[in-house]
């Protein structure tokens, strides 16, 4: 490309700037610099406090500094750009031709242990029958094991039944379930940053293949059985434990605590939700915008690529904040209060793009990428998100209808946060009384 | 809570300890860890991955055409100097054309003859500071000596007015912040330097086209078959020259003395009865713990080390100061000797490579992007040591105790250095 260089130009700052044509894009350059230079130029935060134990506890604080003075912050501590404003959110996660997503497997430096087979229609349909058959009976167990005489909902319900619903497509019996809880969490937490921790998930990684190795030799014909879809696959135990891996537990655990933290801290609404399912689901949908427990997804810059303002190198690493996102003023009235008969969000599920309807829909990348399918397909399942929505809903809707009386244990003050800078942010303690 | 995890797994490393106070006071034992456990450690809460082994360090510098510099490509659309605090200057280049051209232009002022031209001026000027303490009964060698003479030395070749030289020192001291992470460094940096940007246009259009023999004069007219600097690049460079030879000169002289008091002072007797060994405590030095510890590099494409696989555009960190302590290299790597059988004593090359088949100190780097101030930085060193030793005669520390060498916190740039040395003269 021949450069013809232009008189210098004086920028904002007084700062004269030589000026080139780049075959057209003379101007498109200048702003790159001009704006990634007034970027860099902050007092209000830098990369130390995106990485504090403070961030981890209220990561709110931070994310909106970003999202109204740096929406595209070249974090140098951390090697990483920050993308907080909900349309430029949205436009990376729906590019993928510029943007990868790297699978957690890769996280771990094991891109040969094992084939992903989550998006094969035989998984999926068990995925969904499984959730469909067990979501209601497994809320009705865990109810009745519930003490009267101390009952976490965080630690009862919300985690527990994400990983009871695993158990039965996985044909887990109940005694060994909390060996495969155990095992599983320490695989998904060794995707993060935390060295010890990464080694115990990759020991965790191994056990679960040792684990299912002979109970897939053994797997029913159940059409509820992810374990017999995979068989059927031609799956090996490591396909089974990749396929897992990129599932997690997390976010339904996420949603469901942070939902009834949110509607146990709004009493009236949480009165209206009890009297109407649709309500309940608005609510749900209410709380992924409001307090989703995600805080951040990663994307690769696939080659150079000029956005916001910024040319982004090949490999650049985006942290995409959907949580900062979800909060943005210039989307969402009263973006920070929890309101579950909210107007300004969609409430259908996003396909393929993330405005339907022109109303904007929070961001749910946890629970899976939109679809590019209908809404409700006839010749196969419903998309991870739709399934995991729903299924948090039937439960919820399960326990609501069951505890009539169900409210927060007097004095006490549920709050959200990270067990660790960057893991999910999810509300742990959640005691209450019936 | 990073206590917490070594005492639950002796040698697993926790990505914050490098932003602790503890790696800036002592990154040695973090280094011992990377080596033994982690030759290539996947730092995934920075995103970077960290190579500390010598022979590791060693290959990535002479491969260049696995590991760039330069975030950006040196082909794409990126105007290199235009967001860096210097502006632009060869650091940002990376393995480009541009990089060559610009280096072959300058690296010749620095070596041989023109270096030698420059040697009267060095002993002038150390004399002259060392004139201002001499008579005090003590004195603290990093503000009134160490970092004076670098920068008026620079200052001298680059012919700038005399006058003016403590404003070359608030710049260069600005400049340097500007290289770290905080925001408000970065601000005050740029701000630093389009001042001085400002002071120099002038004096680089009236030295443009006319013979002269200070280094500002020589830059501008240099030629390299048939290109020259453009005058942006010429302000960029001095920027550069004033921050990178200044800072890094002004610390090798406060970590030299600091040697020499502190952990060595049984060898100072020896340096005393033979001045040349200066020589030898500048090499030693640049190995223990050399002002720069770390240096940058992307992946071009996937890499392979120790059994890990690099990405493609993956930032590398290159720990020089876990190298330079490598146990496979050198013996007893953790003890300051200035007689030392197994490092190369004399003048470093951008090899690596030595006649006496002796390992060099990764210090100045290896390969393409070795410093082109190395020559420079050890003849002044030594020169104002000698000059500072003769004048003091028998130089004794104020204090019994120091704090130590450190580095400044990660959000300034700088350079490992004590933050103080005090002399008493009597």
């Amino acid at each position: 490309m021949n450069e013809v260089a232009e008189p210098g130009v004086v920028g904002g700052n007084g700062v004269a700037v030589p000026r080139f044509n780049h075959g057209g894009q003379g101007f498109r350059s200048y702003e790159i610099h001009q704006r990634e230079r007034v970027g860099q130029s902050t007092e209000k935060i830098n990369g130390s406090d995106l990485a504090s134990s403070d961030y981890a506890a209220n990561p709110y604080k931070y994310l909106s500094i970003l999202r109204e003075n740096y929406p595209c912050f070249r974090d140098w501590i951390n090697n990483c750009y920050w993308i907080t404003r909900y349309d430029d959110v949205t436009s990376i996660f729906s590019d993928e031709a510029n943007f990868e997503t790297r699978s957690r497997l890769w996280y771990y430096n094991l891109q040969d242990f094992g084939r992903d087979l989550g998006a094969e229609l035989p998984v999926l349909w068990a995925w969904s029958r499984a959730l469909d058959a067990h979501a209601e009976p497994l809320t009705e167990q865990l109810i009745a094991s519930f003490n009267k005489a101390g009952t976490d909902l965080a630690r009862d319900f919300a985690l527990q039944l994400p990983l009871r619903l695993l158990g039965r497509m996985l044909e887990i019996p109940d005694q060994e379930l909390d060996a495969f809880a155990v095992r599983y969490w320490r695989a998904q937490r060794g995707v993060q940053w935390h060295a010890p921790s990464q080694l115990a998930g990759k020991q965790a990684l191994r056990e679960l293949v040792d684990y299912f190795t002979p109970k897939l030799k053994a797997s029913s014909n159940a059409d509820t059985s992810v374990l017999a879809a995979v068989a059927g696959l031609g799956g090996s135990a490591a396909d089974l434990v990749a396929t897992l891996l990129e599932a997690d537990h997390q976010t339904m655990h996420g949603a469901l605590a942070n939902l009834f933290m949110n509607l146990l801290m709004q009493p009236d609404t949480f009165a209206q939700v009890r009297r109407d399912r649709l309500a309940l689901k608005i609510a749900y949908l209410e709380t992924l915008r409001h307090s989703p427990s995600v805080i951040t997804a990663e994307r690769f810059a696939r080659h150079e690529v000029e956005r916001f303002g910024r040319l982004i190198p090949q490999g650049g690493l985006m942290r995409i904040s959907a949580l900062a996102a979800n909060r943005d003023p210039r989307i969402f009235k009263d973006a920070d209060t929890f309101i579950a008969g909210r107007r300004d969000i969609c409430h259908r599920e996003a396909r393929g793009q993330y405005r339907a309807d022109g109303l904007p829909q929070g961001i749910t990348f946890g629970l899976g990428r939109p679809t590019l399918h209908p809404a409700v397909p006839e010749d196969r399942p419903r998309s991870l998100y739709a399934l995991t929505r729903d299924t948090a809903v039937t439960a919820s809707w399960a326990l609501t209808q069951a505890l009539p009386d169900l409210r927060l244990k007097a004095g006490f003050t549920p709050t959200t946060r990270s067990l660790r800078v960057g893991e999910a942010l999810t509300c742990w303690s959640l005691p209450v009384t019936f | 809570m990073a206590e917490a995890i070594k005492t639950a797994i002796p040698h697993e490393i926790d990505p914050r300890e490098f932003d602790g106070p503890a790696f800036q006071k002592n990154p040695f034992e973090l280094y011992q860890r990377l080596r033994d456990h982690h030759p290539i450690f996947h730092d995934r809460f920075h995103n970077r991955w960290i190579v500390s082994r010598y022979w590791d360090v060693d290959a990535v510098f002479q491969d260049s055409l696995s590991f760039d510099r330069a975030v950006y490509k040196p082909d794409g659309p990126y105007k290199f100097g235009t967001n860096h605090v210097f502006g632009p200057n060869i650091l940002e280049y990376g393995n480009s054309d541009e990089h060559r051209r610009l280096r072959n232009i300058v690296a010749g002022q620095f070596v041989g003859q023109k270096l030698d031209d420059f040697i009267p001026m060095i002993h002038q000027i150390s004399t002259e500071v060392i004139e201002r303490f001499k008579h005090k009964p003590t004195f603290e060698l990093v503000k009134e000596f160490s970092s004076q003479v670098p920068i008026r030395v620079i200052s001298n070749m680059l012919g700038l007015p005399r006058e003016d030289e403590d404003t070359f020192v608030e710049w260069y001291q600005a400049l340097i912040a500007g290289l770290g992470f905080g925001g408000e460094h970065l601000a005050r940096g740029i701000a630093a330097r389009n001042e001085m940007w400002a002071y120099i246009d002038p004096l680089i259009k009236a030295r443009t086209g006319k013979d002269g023999e200070d280094l500002l004069s020589r830059i501008c007219n240099a030629e390299l078959a048939g290109s020259r600097m453009t005058p942006e690049e010429v302000k960029g460079f001095v920027a550069l020259l004033l921050a990178a030879g200044g800072d890094t000169t002004d610390k090798a002289i406060a970590n030299m003395w600091y040697h020499m008091l502190y952990t060595r002072p049984d060898q100072l007797a020896d340096v005393a009865k033979d001045p040349d060994l200066w020589q030898n405590v500048f090499t030693e030095m640049m190995r223990y713990d050399a002002v720069v510890h770390a240096q940058f590099r992307h992946t071009t494409r996937e890499v392979v080390m120790h059994d890990r696989v690099i990405p493609e555009r993956a930032g590398v960190i290159l720990y020089l100061g876990a190298g330079n302590r490598d146990e496979r290299v050198f013996k007893n790597p953790d003890t300051f000797d200035i007689h030392r059988d197994d490092l190369h004593m004399g003048r470093e090359n951008r090899s690596g490579r030595y006649k006496d088949s002796k390992p060099g100190h990764l210090g100045f780097g290896i390969g393409q992007h070795f410093c082109m101030g190395y020559a420079m930085a050890r003849q002044e060193s030594q020169i104002a040591c000698t000059k500072l030793l003769e004048a003091l005669g028998t130089p004794q520390a104020r204090d019994a105790v120091h704090p130590g060498i450190t580095s400044p916190s990660i959000d300034s740039g700088g350079f490992r250095a004590p933050t103080e040395l005090w002399f008493k003269t009597r």
